[in-house]
């Protein structure tokens, strides 16, 4: 399965490579921003695509529109990754269409079995 | 001798002596020109001003004497202030009743006397102006006329000197009031009972922007923004009709409008001043802009920081925790040990954060809770596994005592979850090396089920015991290094605890351990499969006919029936012909905005007991913008909605029921104001203040609790218990202890004594809450 993960923050991208290396079942692809996310998901074709909420220019739910509005791969599940853990601001993002909202800071030896969690729900 | 009586009026009397303030004051010219033309006039050695007070006779102005005064029962004035015209004695020798007075066989040697009253204005007569002579003689009629006259200018002089002292002190009083009227930095307002301001002070008019002139005579209502202006005249006729206050007796957050439109946030309290048969309101008022901000401000600032705080945190506890799970086995054991205290730390950092947040919500009153049936047993397995590595670490075992049998309570899972996991970690924490801690579950309470964690630490020094529940608090400050925590955990342990309608507590002896508990309310029985529908209690006022039909569909499924209205005309046509405890309202109608609309039913005496649900794609909006009592909507739903989420605040809303209605039987007006304030945002308050009058009110209408004094005026509190019927729920709260034998009827005690706003509150929801849901067994 193909996992898009989109984080603007350099030290969580590489933790998140680290606990994702040595699942072989896992193809990952890694985005820094909004316009890259926005490519790779035409390109790279993923499965699923872990969203940062916050990031700088176009944000998390402003890329999930845009993915939402393009021509390809435009159903593709996301899950929010988020710093913003109060329960409306949760709710919020559900609301958006995400499949689901992984709070930060998020136990990433837990990560790979979330993954497959989402995809067994979803696909 | 015969001693002067003491005339009816005789208090009165002395009321007006004494406020003319006169008695031990220095003689004046004034009065000593008078008593030397009547020593003039009447040719006597003795001339005197007398006034009688309780005692004695004092002289203001005296001619031809040298003592100042002389006891009342020998005085000759004290006979003269008795009549109204002047009271001679020709011969005092010749007449028996002063024949052998002191004053007559011994110096000033009074043979003649004539005295005439000085009246004031009020008619009290206070002394006399007379004359004494050492020979006997007589008054000719003439002379008589003369003295009253004399006595007359005498009164007159006293008179200008009250009433120009009253003005005085009344003019220095009007000008301390005004000066702080003037000076406060809090608006003070009057106004009638129609709503005209009476009177407004400085602060008022640079608060709001008008000029006393601006606002004196007009209607309050200029102070305020719509729709609180259009609410304003419904509410004072509310009052008039049913003296049910909204703001009045207490204070709260309003809404006001300055002369430029802007408005301001402001907090204002009411007090209801009845003056002969008007009542007329007075309102205190202060800007709460700043106030507002800074709360704002700081909300924003942990919001932002427990925000900020997340980002490294994630790579730091990813990190750690990848290095340790791949290449753990790598390392000395030294350096190993080092990165696992990191990721211990930073796992604690974790919490922290929470935590921090989580304080923040509770003590905004901003939590928000979604309720659920909940199997408690489960729950707690997994709150023991996931504090399982950590009792491991300190050598701490934990043992469940349960019988396997699913126990289903009403709670906010993960909420009661990191409660679990507060006092689990917590017991763990203390508890020695090897140390076992045992949880254990209880029924104490019909319709509350109990949460034990026991633990065998050395158990929680006495000095600590009453703010363990505190902020910040841990038994010493060691503690917080050696055993780690901020101390927050409890604090909100017992927020969110009493958020259930339960009650947190523990139980300790020193040396042996403690057992800290929670109750918390188990889920109301399931509705049976094919049950007719309850009632057709609930409006459901939506304009799309497919979301009203899915709404009722939904409702019905879980067996409540519902009526739908297409527009706020539909639904007041609805509510007019028929009862409904609920209404599901969408904040787009076609004839009227749904907030305006939940308002004017807000404000309507009719629907006191509808509740409402908002259900719209705004509601969230909605819920931020609305201003009127949180306590009103059970639940905002943002739309598209969660069909299970609906029903559960549905069924959530029409079981909390109407409002519960409370009498509180008791003596102390005080108190009755205190509890009124606490209790009246949770209940219907109505109050008795003697045992008639409770019997009065308990035979007008059923109460779902009483709150009663032991100790009344006209009876024992405890003899009105055979008046309260048994359906009725009883609280004591009482300054003494209630006797056994009426143990029985009594759902709780409280101790004035000890007895906080909260834990009143908190008990009578619990009292209440039992009520609503017996047991089914």
């Amino acid at each position: 399965m193909r996992l898009l993960y989109v984080d603007d923050e350099d030290d969580i991208r590489a933790v998140v490579d680290f606990a994702l290396e040595d699942e072989s079942d896992i193809d990952l692809a890694l985005a820094s921003d909004g316009p890259q996310a926005i490519a790779l998901n035409a390109s790279f074709l993923p499965d699923l695509i872990l969203l940062d909420v916050m990031m700088p220019g176009l944000d998390g739910p402003a890329t999930l529109q845009c993915i939402r509005e393009g021509a390809i791969n435009a159903a593709v599940p996301i899950a929010f990754i988020t710093a913003k853990v109060q329960r409306e601001e949760v709710a919020h993002l559900r609301s958006l269409g995400a499949v689901d909202v992984i709070e930060k800071p998020f136990d990433p030896l837990a990560l790979p079995q979330r993954i497959r969690e989402l995809f067994g729900k979803k696909i | 001798m015969q001693a002067p009586q003491i005339p009816e009026n005789e208090i009165a009397r002395l009321q007006s002596l004494c406020a003319l303030n006169i008695l031990d004051t220095p003689a004046e010219p004034g009065f000593d020109r008078i008593t030397r033309i009547a020593q003039a006039l009447f040719n006597v050695p003795i001339a005197l001003v007398s006034l009688v007070d309780e005692h004695r006779q004092w002289f203001k102005s005296r001619q031809g004497l040298e003592a100042t005064e002389t006891p009342r029962d020998v005085s000759f004035c004290g006979h003269a202030i008795l009549q109204g015209g002047v009271f001679v004695i020709n011969d005092a020798k010749a007449d028996p009743r002063f024949s052998d007075n002191p004053l007559v066989t011994g110096p000033p040697f009074v043979r003649f006397y004539a005295g005439a009253p000085l009246v004031l204005a009020d008619s009290s007569r206070i002394g006399t102006l007379c004359i004494i002579d050492h020979e006997a003689r007589e008054l000719s009629a003439a002379h008589r006329e003369l003295l009253i006259e004399l006595a007359f200018v005498v009164s007159e002089e006293m008179d200008r000197r009250t009433q120009s002292d009253i003005l005085e002190l009344y003019r220095a009083e009007q000008q301390r009031l005004q000066a702080v009227l003037d000076t406060v930095v809090d608006g003070i307002i009057a106004i009638d009972g129609k709503g005209s301001i009476l009177l407004a002070n400085p602060a008022t008019a640079r608060l709001f922007g008008f000029t006393l002139d601006e606002m004196l005579g007009h209607n309050v209502k200029m102070l305020m923004p719509q729709p609180f202006e259009r609410e304003h005249d419904q509410y004072l006729r509310n009052f008039h009709a049913t003296r049910k206050p909204k703001i009045i007796g207490s204070g709260r957050e309003v809404t006001g409008q300055r002369k430029d439109g802007s408005t301001f946030p402001m907090y204002l309290a009411v007090s209801e001043m009845i003056r002969g048969d008007d009542s007329h309101f007075v309102g205190v008022v202060r800007d709460i802009s700043e106030h507002k901000r800074m709360e704002r401000m700081k909300n924003e600032f942990i919001s932002t920081v427990s925000h900020e705080l997340r980002t490294p945190l994630t790579s730091i506890r990813g990190a750690l925790a990848l290095v340790l799970k791949k290449s753990g086995h790598l390392l000395p054991d030294k350096s190993l040990q080092m990165l696992e205290t990191a990721n211990r730390n930073s796992e604690r950092l974790t919490l922290l954060v929470n935590d921090i947040l989580d304080l923040e919500k509770i003590e905004g009153g901003q939590l928000e809770f979604e309720f659920s049936s909940v199997d408690l047993t489960k729950l707690l397995a997994q709150a023991v596994t996931a504090n399982e590595a950590y009792a491991q670490r300190l050598h701490v075992t934990f043992h469940t005592v349960l019988d396997g049998a699913p126990v289903l309570a009403w709670i906010d899972e993960p909420r009661i979850f990191q409660v679990m996991a507060n006092l689990l970690s917590n017991a763990a924490k203390f508890s020695p090396p090897g140390g076992r801690v045992e949880i254990s579950l209880a029924f104490p309470d019909a319709g509350f089920v109990r949460v034990q964690v026991r633990d065998h630490g050395r158990g929680i020094p006495e000095g600590f015991r009453s703010n363990i529940f505190g902020r910040f608090n841990q038994a010493d400050a060691s503690d917080s290094r050696q055993r780690g925590g901020a101390g927050l955990g409890l604090s909100i342990t017992k927020a969110i605890v009493e958020h259930h309608g339960g009650h947190i507590g523990f139980d300790s002896v020193m040396g042996q351990g403690s057992t800290f508990y929670f109750d918390v309310p188990l889920a109301p029985a399931k509705p049976e499969e094919n049950r007719a529908l309850t009632s057709h209690s609930v409006l459901i006022c939506e304009d799309n006919a497919d979301v009203a039909e899915i709404l009722r569909v939904l409702l019905e499924q879980e067996g409540i029936g519902s009526d739908i209205a297409a527009s706020a005309q539909q639904a007041r046509d609805r509510l007019a012909g028929k009862h409904y405890e609920l209404m599901l309202l969408d904040l787009t109608l076609p004839d009227m905005d749904g907030l305006s609309f939940l308002k004017e039913l807000r404000a309507d005496p009719t629907q006191n007991g509808l509740r409402f649900i908002v259900i719209s794609g705004r509601a969230m909006e909605g819920k931020k913008n609305w201003r009127g009592d949180a306590l009103a909507v059970m639940d905002w739903i943002q739309k598209p909605f969660d069909e299970a989420r609906l029903t559960q605040a549905v069924s959530n809303a029409l079981r909390s029921g109407r409002r519960a209605h409370i009498l509180h039987i008791e003596d102390d007006a005080d108190l009755l104001l205190v509890s009124r304030g606490v209790l009246e945002e949770a209940c219907d308050y109505d109050s008795a203040s003697t045992a008639q009058d409770a019997m009065v009110k308990l035979g007008l209408r059923t109460y779902d609790l009483v709150l009663l004094d032991l100790g009344l005026p006209d009876s024992s509190g405890a003899d009105l218990l055979s008046a309260i019927p048994p359906q009725t729920q009883v609280v004591i709260f009482s300054g003494s202890e209630p006797a056994q034998h009426i143990k029985e009827r009594i759902a709780a005690t409280l101790s004035k004594s000890s007895t906080s706003n909260d834990n009143l509150l908190n008990t009578i929801k619990h009292v209440l809450r039992k009520k609503a849901r017996p047991i089914q067994e």
